[in-house]
């Protein structure tokens, strides 16, 4: 009896006007457990790794020579590297590169994407029949290849960090866009034909003005979730390419870069892979499901039917 | 069905143009390789005379059709390294070693993926598909090379049960990890893919009717919904090999396989273009030829998409 007055509670505080669909979508990420850790996890991640300077225990490139021992100790947590600096540290610093290069080029992509798509679905026709053919040949590459390519063209050992950042952040959004742009083309072709739309444009509205009052608000909510998981698969691709040696140049950290390190000295260094690995790992599955939840929150129609 | 086909093939030859035209552009834009390939003391005659032997002194409009018509005729440049051998030779070889891995790796993600999904479909929000769709979201987030790296140091390193590195093309004890390194994140997207395709047939009303004749519950799950539930699998299954091919680059330098993979990455850190490109435009043809494959296959499977 209770719980059917606090179900029916529940549905009548839902269905209150004035609650629009982002506070309620709000409500139901604030509500769901899961969502609020991977919060947390990920306002830890961000604090560590932009506050490096602070919190890291050492410098990323100051060498322990007279340790005994390169094996985590109580000083040295992750242990010490192969020119014997402080893993941990190292590990901290990483964060900055891998989380940086992953939500710019995941902006990047979402930029691209949702232009073309809004350029292809609006207006149709040749237009579109030119960007989807584009989409297709550039989704025809492996992604990691293209990326792979671009940035071995773009390679200069001397670059510093930054201009480096910019290279990787270039190579991984001009790769990843063709999805968000599919999505966006889907979304705007089923909305053009909404009633509103056609009522906002019997009411004089330009083009222009239907576009960016009336269609791609209404994208938003599915573009969310997706920049959200391109995040994590970006932090990947950032990885992998450090791992080639087109990361950041050291002795500068990245995760990937220090697997790549790591890799020729696994025999006698395991804590040199496992950690900057298992951080990549944390990183990602935080980012994924970041993305869940706020699907769930958004849609929760569609993650039901998911289930 | 064979208009289907040659439609496809059709459809096939603006891509790989596009794949070709992208990858002159990238190589343009990079300027002339053979500073990087001489070093920085080498006297300008002797550059003069290396640019024009490989030539770089000619317009790009030139080079462009001349690089089109290597390309059909098969040729791809040769190696600024590798004793300067052709990028398809070296291609050639590197290839046998990456499909093998490609192919184990799908290998793997058939034979752990199906029966997962099978298994979580039959039991639906049981333990076991907790615990399958649980590893299925960790395994999405590991980076293929991570997991070599870690495959390797407990088997290799600490069980000693596989070589650390190397290969031997006899024997397929150097393949094992790498495989499985490659395949897990496969697997997972197989497993995934086949509960929740399975679940939405096993809903059809066909089904129902296979239930009420009396057939025996594996009957009806293997033999009336599986099939159909397969199509969207095997998509996903074709389309991964790019991933794989992706993923081989990485997963090969860890493990020093002599695939293209390995050829590319240190091509990339020599800054051997024709190399680097030769490599993209082969693992790009792979790639358009598996969807072309995939898609052929899907309307074997499924009559209905070959009159769209």
């Amino acid at each position: 009896m209770s719980n059917a007055l606090i179900s029916t509670a529940a549905s009548a505080a839902e269905q209150k006007p004035g609650l629009g669909p982002w506070r309620l979508a709000l409500r139901r990420f604030l509500r769901n457990p899961r969502s609020l850790v991977v919060m947390g996890v990920l306002g830890v991640l961000l604090t560590l790794s932009f506050g490096a300077d602070w919190i890291a225990p050492f410098t990323y490139m100051e060498p322990f020579r007279d340790a005994a021992l390169k094996n985590p100790d109580a000083k040295h947590w992750f242990g010490l590297d192969n020119i014997d600096r402080d893993v941990l540290s190292r590990v901290i610093y990483g964060g900055r590169v891998s989380l940086t290069v992953g939500v710019l080029a995941t902006l990047m992509s979402v930029f691209i994407g949702t232009v073309v798509g809004l350029l292809a679905g609006f207006f149709g026709g040749w237009l579109d029949a030119l960007l989807m053919r584009f989409t297709d040949i550039i989704s025809g590459f492996p992604s990691l290849l293209l990326a792979v390519a671009i940035t071995a063209i773009y390679h200069d050992p001397h670059q510093d960090v930054w201009e480096k950042i910019g290279v990787l952040v270039i190579a991984l959004g001009i790769v990843g866009w063709t999805g968000i742009a599919r999505l966006v083309r889907a979304q705007v072709l089923s909305i053009r034909t909404l009633d509103y739309v056609t009522a906002a444009t019997a009411l004089g509205s330009s083009r222009l003005r239907v576009v960016f009052r009336h269609i791609l608000p209404n994208c938003i909510s599915p573009l969310i979730v997706m920049t959200t998981l391109a995040i994590g698969g970006n932090i990947l691709g950032e990885a992998g390419l450090s791992f080639l040696g087109l990361g950041v140049a050291p002795p500068y950290p990245s995760w990937g870069g220090m697997l790549n390190d790591a890799c020729a000295r696994i025999e006698n260094a395991w804590w040199m892979s496992v950690f900057p690995g298992l951080a990549i790992v944390i990183t990602v599955l935080a980012f994924n499901l970041l993305g869940d939840g706020l699907r769930d929150a958004i849609d929760p129609k569609g993650s039901q039917l998911g289930k | 069905m064979w208009t289907y086909i040659f439609r496809r093939f059709l459809q096939a030859i603006p891509v790989i143009l596009g794949v070709a035209i992208i990858s002159f552009f990238f190589s343009e834009m990079s300027g002339s390789p053979i500073r990087a390939m001489l070093g920085p003391k080498v006297s300008p005659e002797v550059l003069q005379k290396v640019t024009e032997h490989y030539g770089y002194d000619k317009p790009a409009p030139e080079r462009f059709f001349i690089y089109l018509s290597n390309l059909l005729h098969g040729n791809l440049g040769y190696s600024l390294f590798n004793a300067g051998l052709p990028v398809t030779d070296l291609i050639a070889t590197g290839m046998k070693v990456t499909l093998k891995l490609s192919l184990g790796a799908i290998l793997f993600a058939i034979c752990l993926g199906l029966p997962l999904g099978i298994l979580s479909a039959r039991y639906p929000n049981s333990i076991f598909d907790y615990a399958a769709s649980s590893f299925a979201g960790v395994a999405v987030a590991v980076p293929a090379f991570f997991l070599a790296i870690v495959l390797k140091l407990v088997f290799s390193v600490w069980l000693g049960w596989f070589p650390i590195t190397g290969y031997d093309p006899g024997s397929l004890k150097h393949l094992v990890l790498p495989c499985f390194a490659l395949g897990l994140i496969s697997t997972a997207a197989t497993a995934r893919l086949t509960r929740n395709c399975l679940l939405d047939t096993l809903s059809q009303d066909y089904v129902r009717t296979g239930r009420a004749k009396g057939c025996a519950q594996g009957r009806v799950l293997l033999g009336h919904a599986l099939p159909n539930a397969l199509v969207p699998v095997i998509t996903i299954i074709g389309s991964d090999f790019a991933g794989l091919l992706c993923g081989a680059i990485l997963t090969e330098t860890v493990f020093g396989l002599p695939g293209v993979g390995l050829l590319l990455s240190s091509a990339v850190t020599q800054r051997d273009l024709p190399m680097v490109m030769g490599c993209c435009i082969m693992m790009s043809l792979i790639f358009v030829f598996a969807n072309l494959l995939v898609d052929i296959s899907y309307a074997f499977l499924d009559p209905r998409i070959r009159y769209e």
